[in-house]
């Protein structure tokens, strides 16, 4: 049995997935966030316990953290020194010295996670060809770690220049610290991002510092307590790039953490894809303040290899840290369920960033809330029901609803509470779909050859919406949505990144040096991976980031160890450019930039199919929900069916609602909805001629059977 | 129909949206350095008469509502009769374009129906247009490249070969210019289809309401803005380093009456016969930039936004020169132009201006052989930030324009250097309640075998940047070869084993100091 832990802000998820009978098991309890091993220990426990298994059945336990973020967002690691190249201690505030808004005068930055004073600065570094220019002066040094010692200091980062180019200068300076101040946690650049440019490679360093005590202490409780209960298999972490890592690689590079939980997600969504036979998908999850999407592009999430930390304008590239490590691509919306609306300064109907959150929440919940949010417009819409939400958990108000909206909204814009709630979900609907839209050109990706793979509490109500803004061809919702994460940890393969600066010519290259440069790359990362996972069907895949010369940009291309000649090298960078940019017109020379890395092992789960049956679903009741038509819309009574109880096979047709136990599906047009064999609920989008809607041409609230519920 | 707040609000996020993925196109596929890394480039979408419903959101200040104009002085060329679908037009007439002739402009006209709806248009900075290296040198715009009036690139889908073959034969680099050119083109393409599409879910015939409800939505709230502010004349006066025996004077008054607003340069220097000429459309551009962010940040660019502001300056002026003046380095002077609007609005809204920036942007420019091969490299880094009656000045910040700064181990990679040190310069920040952001020191050693040419982009080496409300100025820029104070505004041998530093300046402070 493969244990699967998702620690997020609320619930630490637990999974048990029997690989035998294929069953399936979840359980939720509170995450304990001054010491998350403790919610993990008793959530392991409590689950086995619940479902009747005992400790030795468990063969792995893989598991996702936000313990690297949250360190960072909120400055819990511990005091950190770093020493650098003489000349260069300024480079963490320097940055790169541009506005990530153009037109804001007060523009903020994050502070650095090392203040100036514990930064030291030491002569030793190498030219750009990786020659030593300056030699490790140990009397040096040594005045440098007593400087940093004396201020506390328990975790140091190593920058000197040109690292990437050769280590030998940052490894001396390592081994003399180990040597000198063994108590002292050491992070290398150039062990951690073998990349050019000084700050963002001293930025990633930093931020591995700073987080590696609160990781190695955290992973060794962890270890010892599911010891402690009988269970003695090793841990296995979730990467940002989407694949896991043993406990001693996690230690030794805890940055590499900072996104496990979205990439758990992404895998997760590349899962549910994969089960019914489909390849290019865009995940989509949205929850309470925030929505994210993610391209996955046959059959695996797309990858990139810088990304950012601790934002401080959230949604704005260059407002956080850079962080180069290979990391799922989503991007992030300031779009939830709490979003909340409000007539902006053009006099129309706006919505979000600005969130209720939990507290005080929508003005359904009555905590407070006197704001009309996305959750209240779903409520007067009827895609959500006051008696059934989380649940029923949770009872929410529908006249808190429609008097926020009303107030706030539908009075000072003239316009009826349907066609303002309507609205609301409209222009949140087209929010998403525009960001998306961007990310996708950015990607050279048509939506409409896309399935959306739809989670998170207000995935399922907004996704339909969504995808047909976009012209995706059908919307997957995928069984156990809910614990959507925790999933993807179960199907996570064990996964090693690596990269090695590589600025040459194509044509200068001979086949065998390429193939030797990516060999020596290989048993790098496969020196980091378990033997026993690299026998039982270890993958390794090559990649360079290439260009034209003069470009700036670099183009990901997939090598072949068999086809390592100039030609045909060519032949694959050319038609990897041609499908991102349609064509290639240059004649100009090319080159390598870097050669990339990844070893895979095997994924161990694979869920079962389930007996489609022909049995037809039942609808527990009918509610009014807001159905839109070219003429208007209005509410109409829909059934509203039980995920639970529906079986493989089943044909529905919208509009319709599925209420689960975190979730409601919304379908508020006609069309086709059918659940297949792995029990994902599957929905045919409308093509775009075949509607064609417009809020404002919502009927008025005479059609509406006011509060009512059945 | 008529189009409520929300079903507006949709289409008009939409239609920003499709200018974004424009841009990301464009972005994607160009060749230029400083257009992926800078955003020195804009994607619009057009009624069919050139007035602008979306602009992309990165674009640098540079652009502010010159794609309009200049899809309006393609129209007076090439009225709606004579277009059909499938023609690109382009030009890169600085007096029509953006104001210099590396930035090529380019509109295609969307057809619905039949019919001229709007127009996708793209400015883009090429990787090279001919004439000399750029440089603050040229007397006469012929000097600084190929000059291409209204043309068809494009001709109802069949290339205007001939013009293809001009551009190959003038450029240096012909193959990155034509591919960076048909990026421009894909980015229309893109943008054209998007919009198609979205008509197509929205049912609208034409953009007509859809403009005229963008237009006023946010001609009314920029309005509103200007009427916040007190009525009044208010004036100001900055000087530049200019070049040689040619500094320059920045004279500005800005009345604000009611809801409108006018900026007037009148007593600005007159043009000069070197690179520091400023069109009228840059003039305006970095006018509305200043404005903007004073007024309304946030509001979508769109002609509505600057329907109640009016710029002018003197024909003859460094701000309205008149042909074949040269403009190659506009830089210098416009980027001068939203501290002088800063400085005049002080007296109005003390609260929402910042003091003057160490600004433009800085660079060093190195040619020359090694025996692994001729090279030529251009890096940039930045001064700091002016200060505010909110907050101090950032340290090393681009601004106005967004050039973000060179690695060092990108430079030294790529040219004959070592550099020694890049470190804030204390106490360059002008002193105040809020201090101007700190300036740099860039020390660099050639550590190669043969001299190479050496030219500076650099500024406030006289003129300091000023600080508001009793904050002082923030220190002047600074360059030594070898120890010796140069003038960066000349060309330099750098031979091997000297050391140049390269201190910029810092921004002016805000607000009386407190004494300690």
């Amino acid at each position: 049995m493969i244990v699967g832990v998702d620690i997020g802000g609320t619930f630490t998820d637990v999974v048990l997935f029997d690989r035998a009978t294929g069953s399936l098991e979840t359980w939720k309890v509170l995450t304990t966030p001054r010491a998350p091993e403790e919610g993990v220990l008793r959530g392991v426990k409590e689950a086995l316990q619940a479902y009747g298994h005992a400790p030795d059945d468990v063969t792995a336990v893989v598991h996702a953290t936000t313990l690297v973020t949250n360190a960072i967002i909120e400055r819990k690691g511990e005091a950190t020194g770093l020493i650098n190249s003489r000349g260069f201690a300024d480079a963490l505030d320097m940055r790169r010295e541009f506005r990530y808004d153009l037109y804001d005068l007060d523009l903020k930055f994050p502070e650095p996670l090392v203040p100036r004073s514990a930064r030291e600065e030491i002569s030793a570094r190498s030219d750009a060809q990786g020659a030593v220019v300056e030699p490790v002066d140990t009397n040096e040094l040594g005045r440098a770690m007593a400087a940093l010692l004396e201020q506390g200091v328990t975790t140091v980062a190593v920058n000197l220049l040109h690292a990437y180019a050769d280590p030998s200068l940052e490894e001396q300076v390592g081994e003399w610290l180990a040597a000198n101040a063994p108590e002292l946690a050491v992070s290398l650049s150039s062990d951690v991002i073998r990349e050019i440019g000084e700050y963002e490679r001293g930025s990633t360093v930093t931020a591995n510092a700073y987080v590696k005590p609160l990781i190695d202490g955290y992973l060794g409780r962890l270890g010892r307590g599911l010891q402690a209960v009988g269970i003695g298999v090793p841990i296995r972490v979730m990467q940002s790039a989407g694949g896991f890592c043993s406990p001693d690689v996690a230690r030794r590079y805890p940055i590499r953490l900072l996104e496990s939980g979205p990439a758990a997600g992404a895998l997760s969504a590349a899962h549910a894809g994969a089960s019914v036979d489909l390849t290019d998908l865009l995940g989509f999850d949205m929850g309470g303040t925030t929505a994210k999407a993610c391209l996955i592009r046959e059959g695996a999430p797309e990858v990139i290899h810088s990304f950012e930390a601790g934002r401080v304008h959230r949604f704005k590239r260059g407002s956080g840290l850079p962080i180069l490590a290979a990391s799922v691509d989503l991007i992030e919306i300031g779009a939830g369920g709490g979003s909340i609306a409000t007539v902006d300064g053009l006099g129309l109907l706006g919505v979000g960033p600005e969130s209720a959150g939990s507290e005080p929440g929508p003005a359904c919940y009555e905590l407070g809330g006197e704001f009309p949010t996305v959750t209240d417009a779903d409520l007067v819409l009827g895609y959500l029901s006051p008696g059934s939400f989380l649940g029923g958990r949770m009872t929410l108000s529908l006249e808190a609803a429609e008097k926020a909206i009303s107030e706030h909204l539908a009075e000072p814009l003239g316009m009826s509470l349907l066609e303002a709630a309507w609205g609301v979900h409209e222009v949140v609907n087209e929010n998403m779909a525009s960001a998306a839209r961007v990310y996708l050109a950015e990607k050279a990706t048509d939506p409409r050859a896309l399935t959306m793979i739809a989670t998170g509490g207000a995935g399922p109500v907004h996704a339909f919406g969504v995808a047909r803004s976009l012209g995706c061809s059908h919307v997957l919702y995928p069984a156990a949505a809910g614990v959507g994460s925790a999933v993807g940890l179960l199907v996570a393969p064990p996964r090693e990144d690596e990269v090695q600066p590589f600025l040459r010519a194509l044509e200068s290259v001979s086949e065998n040096e390429l193939r030797s440069s990516l060999a020596a790359l290989e048993a790098r990362a496969a020196a980091r991976m378990d033997p026993q996972a690299m026998r039982a069907g270890g993958h390794a895949a090559f990649s360079a980031d290439m260009r034209f010369r003069g470009q700036g940009q670099t183009v990901s291309v997939p090598l072949e160890a068999s086809e390592l000649s100039a030609a045909s090298v060519a032949t694959g960078f050319r038609s990897e450019y041609r499908r991102l940019f349609g064509n290639t017109t240059s004649e100009a020379e090319i080159e390598f930039v870097n050669l990339r890395v990844v070893v895979t092992g095997s994924v161990e789960a694979s869920p079962m199919k389930h007996q489609e049956t022909a049995k037809a679903a039942e609808a527990t009741a009918h509610r009014p929900l807001f159905v839109a038509s070219r003429q208007g819309g209005g509410m109409q009574p829909a059934p509203v069916y039980q995920r639970a109880a529906l079986t493989a096979g089943t044909a529905l047709s919208g509009p319709c609602v599925i209420e689960e136990a975190a979730t409601t599906i919304v379908i508020n047009e006609r069309t086709d909805v059918k659940v297949d064999d792995q029990l994902n609920v599957v929905v045919t989008v409308p093509t775009r001629d075949a509607s064609g809607l417009s809020p404002d041409r919502a009927g008025g609230s005479s059609t509406r059977q006011a509060g009512a519920t059945t | 129909m008529s189009l409520g707040p929300a079903t507006l609000q949709v289409i008009w996020s939409r239609l920003v949206a499709t200018v974004d993925e424009a841009a990301a196109t464009l972005v994607r596929t160009s060749f230029s350095t400083i257009v992926r890394d800078s955003n020195d480039y804009a994607c619009v979408l057009t009624d069919a008469e050139g007035r602008s419903l979306a602009q992309s959101s990165l674009s640098i200040p540079s652009f502010i509502a010159t794609l309009p104009r200049t899809v309006r002085a393609m129209l007076e060329r090439y009225p709606a009769e004579t277009l059909q679908p499938g023609d690109v037009l382009v030009t890169n007439d600085p007096w029509l374009g953006t104001g210099h002739l590396p930035d090529l402009s380019m509109a295609v006209p969307i057809f619905r129906h039949g019919r001229l709806v709007a127009f996708a248009a793209t400015a883009a900075h090429l990787p090279d247009i001919g004439g000399r290296i750029r440089s603050p040198d040229a007397r006469e715009l012929y000097e600084e490249g190929l000059r291409i009036p209204v043309t068809k690139l494009v001709v109802g889908g069949a290339v205007n070969q001939q013009l293809v073959e001009i551009i190959e034969a003038n450029v240096r680099v012909p193959t990155q210019v034509m591919g960076d050119i048909w990026a421009q083109a894909a980015a229309n393409h893109r943008a054209s289809v998007s919009l198609l599409a979205l008509m197509d879910d929205h049912g609208l015939n034409d953009v007509v309401e859809l403009a005229s409800e963008i237009h006023s939505r946010s001609e009314t709230a920029m309005r509103n803005a200007i009427k916040a502010l007190p009525d009044g004349e208010y004036d100001f006066e900055v000087r530049g380093d200019g070049v040689a025996d040619f500094p320059i004077g920045i004279r500005v008054r800005v009345r604000v009456h009611g809801d409108s607003l006018e900026v007037d340069y009148a007593g600005t220097s007159q043009q000069v016969p070197y690179a520091l000429n400023v069109v009228p459309s840059y003039t305006f551009a970095y006018t509305a930039f200043a404005l903007k962010c004073v007024l309304d940040p946030l509001l979508p660019n769109n002609e509505g936004c600057f329907a109640p502001i009016s710029v002018s300056a003197p024909l003859g002026s460094i701000l309205n020169p008149q042909a074949p003046a040269p403009v190659g380095a506009r830089a210098l002077t416009g980027h001068l132009l939203p501290s002088a609007v800063f400085g005049a609005l002080h007296a109005a809204v003390p609260d929402k201006v910042q003091a003057a920036s160490g600004s433009p942007l800085w660079g060093v420019q190195l040619a020359g052989e090694e025996p692994s091969g001729r090279y030529a490299g251009l890096f940039f880094f930045n001064g700091g930030q002016g200060a505010s009656a909110r907050q101090g000045g950032v340290d090393c910040l681009s601004f106005p324009s967004n050039m973000a700064a060179t690695p060092a181990e990108v430079i030294e990679r790529e040219l004959p250097l070592r550099v020694l040190e890049k470190s804030f310069r204390a106490g360059s920040g002008g002193a105040g309640r809020n201090p101007g952001g700190r300036g740099q020191r860039l020390r660099l050693k050639h550590v190669g075998t043969a001299s190479a040419s050496l030219a500076f982009l650099a500024e406030r080496i006289r003129n300091p940047a000023f600080g508001l409300a009793g904050g002082e100025a923030g220190a002047l820029g600074r360059v030594l070869l070898n120890g010796e104070v140069i003038d960066p505004k000349a060309r330099y041998q750098l031979r091997p084993g000297d050391e140049l530093v390269c201190e910029t300046p810092g921004g002016g402070g805000y607000g009386t100091a407190e004494p300690k």
